[in-house]
């Protein structure tokens, strides 16, 4: 069944899905602030007001946006809206997830995070990959189905979505430090320890935040891990390997500002786990090289040499 | 035929009953609608649980097998007159036709639905409101009759609540669609309490589920039986009943009866703010305003948050004890606590009749069933400010239609802004203050124990009235902050005196009334004799520990959560 579906942001991931929505036979409406856009049959526009025709709608734009972006937008809406984000970033000073800033600033209840190993240019073309939608509304699941999903495109759904948001954040994270490690030459063996101390955090902070620690084992953490390690060269990653052979730090600073949501999002988990008195040695160690403070070889050696036992915090 | 209870709360005789007027709230006239709302309660359940054959056997077994071991541990009247019953039943229900255990379901559903549906009695409802406060406080406290009696103004019982709030604003609502209050829930006196609020500010009564063992006092029980509560008896564990009291609320709801429900469940044990809730009221009547949009009945659903606060709270021994011993289910029954025993109440009405505002209630701003806030008209309006329609939440594909799953999830997020209601709204009074500074005064002398050791150091512990003044100054002033930034409540006695006073009043109103004293005098220090209690009191500050500027604050909120969340 053809449907209207929303998109809101213009960049990489927002016409990824504009495209998907279109190739499975629906009307997309895409907002963003370019007022061209290269996706076939695709309208594009700048006002919000043809976006909320939509029941469904995408919103496609970096964390330090979506406050802004949703109030404006909320302006449109009411409650038969469901509203989808795909940023790994979380909002403000503490751990307030997405999902939560779009119930704040809109008036839609029906949201819904769509995470896992799900890349902008493999969704682009197609390529075999899965995703999953945390949301408390099955609804929410069937319609992001109807909407990219297929046969290449695999989409499972969780109640849990705090737990999808925070898992996805977590491994933004791991995914550069995976990145520093392959670049400084790291084995496998022990780019397979860091993942797990990873995970091991994710964990802690997932349930910390109220979410299931089970929710890593699946789509939205470890299999996300592992799409990493099997090589989708995804923008996190490929930063972590500049690092590593010693890009200056600027760049950080730089591609924080294209919306690397990982950069920003290390010193923010790791602040959130030591108020809570929560191990989360990955995200310190991230934090303070993407703040410049520390090499990032030290780091990660200083990571691998670390004991896990040690780290099992609270 | 079947029986779950033996007996049946008082009835008035029906002539002279009067009939209702237009404009009156629905309750008015549920007398002549109860038999309707039986036979609907007893059909949905019947359609919801009995839709699947294989289904249908199990039902009555769970039926048979929990009735049984229920009769079989009680061994009292009841139980003689339907343990035959049952344990013949059981063995018959293999046997039985399709027909046949679609009839005793009905029947049994049927039953369950009667016992739990109330009644209304406008002649009590009148007598209520005007004579029995006087007469409750008389019997209280003999010497005060004639003058409670006969005076004019307001009676002892009447300034002893305080109740603050949009009261205009919800007596608004009322005409536009159906209030469902949702209060914090510290104590069996909550439902009365709350009813007299209600009456007291001039809005409508309320129907609400009270558990069955507040019937066992006959004056309580006629009371309340006659006002439109309706029985939950907690002791019957089957399936089918839960379901039967989901949906009584529900179609009560539905059918425009302003309601009371308890979110958290049971009283508080801790005598923490509740932050964990039970869903399954809230999401009764957040799928009577989904029911009703589908069907195309627009009338709208308000909750409305409120907290009951007290200075003193009858049941505080029996309820911290109980939270610390953690005997899992049967927490949620305790069959003679405080409020059944009459020697009890004498006392505590003793206590609080010379303390003006020592009950607080404080109802919160409107929202809609999806967290919305409410304007004057009975509007739910977004963050944008614009108006919105709260039927467009039930819509899918442009149709309002029913669905469970989603509704649930609605609940769910209702559950969690009710929450953060509850902390905004609590006003924390002197006795909750002190017994925190004393408390974590305990914490900081005793370090190296935890909470089961901290409790029993009676009297081993004191701390010197001029330090004890200092710090009560210091959290009032840290509070005080958190109230300006909308974060919680402090009461006006508590804003307006002087930590001295503060003090003297919290250890007033604990002494005499409490079995064991909380704390006391001796040569310019306060001795803590008894910190359970204190742990009781001081519990109400725990979500706000962060702001109390002290290690010792942070220390004890740590120990009490991590107690909370082992359970």
């Amino acid at each position: 069944m053809s449907r209207v579906i929303g998109v809101v942001g213009g960049g990489g991931f927002g016409r990824a899905l504009a495209s998907a929505c279109t190739h499975n036979g629906h009307e997309v409406r895409l907002w963003t602030r370019k007022p061209k856009v290269d996706v076939s049959n695709v309208v594009a526009t700048q006002s919000f007001e043809p976006v909320a025709e939509a029941d469904l709608i995408f919103i496609a734009v970096p964390s330090t946006h979506i406050g802004e972006v949703g109030r404006a937008l909320g302006a449109h809406l009411d409650g038969r809206h469901r509203l989808v984000h795909v940023s790994r970033g979380l909002a403000g000073p503490g751990l307030t997830t997405l999902s939560k800033l779009l119930r704040e600033v809109t008036p839609a209840r029906r949201v819904g995070a769509l995470a896992g190993p799900l890349v902008a240019e493999e969704l682009a073309r197609r390529a075999d990959h899965s995703a999953i939608v945390g949301t408390r509304f099955p609804e929410i699941v069937e319609a992001v189905r109807a909407a990219i999903g297929g046969s290449h495109l695999y989409v499972e759904g969780t109640s849990d979505i705090v737990g999808v948001e925070i898992a996805s954040a977590v491994v933004g994270v791991i995914s550069v430090a995976l990145g520093v490690a392959s670049g400084l030459g790291i084995g496998p063996g022990g780019q397979a320890y860091l993942a797990s101390l990873g995970m091991r955090e994710g964990a802690r902070l997932v349930e910390s935040a109220g979410g299931r620690a089970r929710t890593l084992f699946g789509l939205a953490g470890f299999a996300d891990l592992v799409a990493v390690v099997a090589g989708d060269e995804r923008p996190e990653w490929r930063f972590g390997r500049e690092l590593a052979v010693g890009k200056p730090k600027a760049h950080a600073a730089e591609l924080a500002e294209a919306h690397l949501e990982s950069i920003s999002m290390a010193r923010r988990l790791h602040d959130h786990a030591q108020q809570r008195a929560i191990a989360a040695p990955v995200c310190e160690a991230m934090a303070a090289v993407f703040e410049g403070t520390r090499r990032p070889d030290e780091a990660i050696r200083d990571l691998l040499a670390s004991d896990p036992a040690g780290s099992k915090g609270a | 035929m079947l029986r779950f209870l033996s007996e049946r709360p008082i009835r008035l005789p029906q002539w002279n009953a009067s009939r209702t007027r237009p404009g009156d709230p629905a309750i008015f006239g549920f007398n002549d609608e109860r038999d309707d709302i039986v036979a609907t309660v007893a059909r949905r359940v019947a359609e919801l649980e009995g839709s699947n054959p294989q289904h249908l056997e199990l039902i009555l077994n769970d039926a048979a097998y929990h009735e049984i071991r229920r009769l079989e541990s009680q061994g009292d009247k009841e139980a003689k007159e339907s343990l035959p019953f049952w344990r013949s039943f059981i063995r018959r229900i293999a046997k039985m036709s399709e027909h046949e255990k679609r009839r005793a379901l009905d029947a049994m559903l049927e039953h369950m639905a009667r016992d739990v549906a109330g009644n209304f009695d406008r002649r009590v409802y009148d007598f209520a409101r005007g004579a029995a406060p006087r007469l409750l406080t008389g019997l209280m406290q003999p010497s005060s009759l004639p003058s409670e009696l006969f005076g004019k103004g307001p009676s002892t019982i009447e300034r002893l609540l305080n109740v603050e709030g949009p009261i205009d604003k919800l007596r608004r609502l009322e005409d536009v669609g159906t209030l469902v209050y949702v209060p914090t829930h510290s104590s069996n006196m909550d439902s009365i309490v709350l009813a007299t609020a209600l009456d007291r500010v001039g809005l409508s009564p309320v129907v609400y589920g009270a558990g069955k063992n507040l019937f066992t006092n006959p004056i309580i029980s006629f009371f309340m039986h006659n006002l439109g509560a309706y029985r939950v008896d907690r002791r019957i564990r089957v399936r089918a009943y839960k379901s039967v009291l989901k949906t009584y609320a529900q179609v009560m709801v539905e059918r425009n009866y302003h309601s009371l429900f308890f979110p958290g469940g049971t009283r508080s044990r801790s005598g923490m703010i509740e932050h964990r809730l039970k869903l399954g009221l809230l999401g009764a009547a957040v799928q009577a305003f989904s029911r009703n949009q589908a069907r195309g009945i627009g009338r709208p659903v308000y909750f409305v948050p409120a907290t009951i606060n007290y200075a003193l709270v009858l049941e505080a021994e029996t309820l911290i004890e109980d939270w610390l011993k953690e005997r899992g289910q049967a927490r949620y029954i305790i069959e003679d606590d405080e409020f059944s025993r009459i020697d009890r109440w004498a006392a505590f009405f003793r206590k609080i009749m010379g303390l003006s505002s020592a009950c607080i209630i404080r109802f919160g701003d409107p929202i809609d069933p999806f967290g919305n806030p409410i304007d004057d008209e009975g509007r739910s309006i977004a963050p944008s400010g614009n108006v919105i329609d709260p039927r467009s939440y039930t819509l899918r594909d442009g149709k309002a239609v029913e669905d469970h799953a989603r509704d649930a999830a609605y609940t769910q997020e209702l559950g969690e802004i009710l929450v953060t209601r509850y902390r905004e709204e609590t006003v924390l009074m002197a006795t909750q203050i002190v017994a925190h500074v004393l408390y974590r005064h305990l914490v900081e002398k005793s370090s190296s124990r935890d909470v089961y050791a901290r409790v029993r150091m009676r009297g081993e512990v004191s701390m010197p009235l001029s330090t004890l003044h200092a710090e009560v100054n210091a959290v009032r002033d840290a509070l005080l902050s958190a109230m300006h930034r909308g974060e919680v409540r402090v009461s006006t006695f508590v804003r307006a005196e002087t930590p001295e006073r503060i003090v003297a009043r919290a250890l007033e109103i604990w002494s005499g009334y409490h079995e064991r004293t909380a704390a006391h005098v001796e040569r310019g220090s306060v001795v803590i004799d008894d910190p359970l209690l204190l742990l009781y009191y001081q519990n109400r500050l725990m979500p706000f520990a962060e702001i109390l500027g002290s290690d010792a604050s942070r220390r004890a909120a740590a120990e009490i959560y991590a107690l909370e969340s082992s359970r």
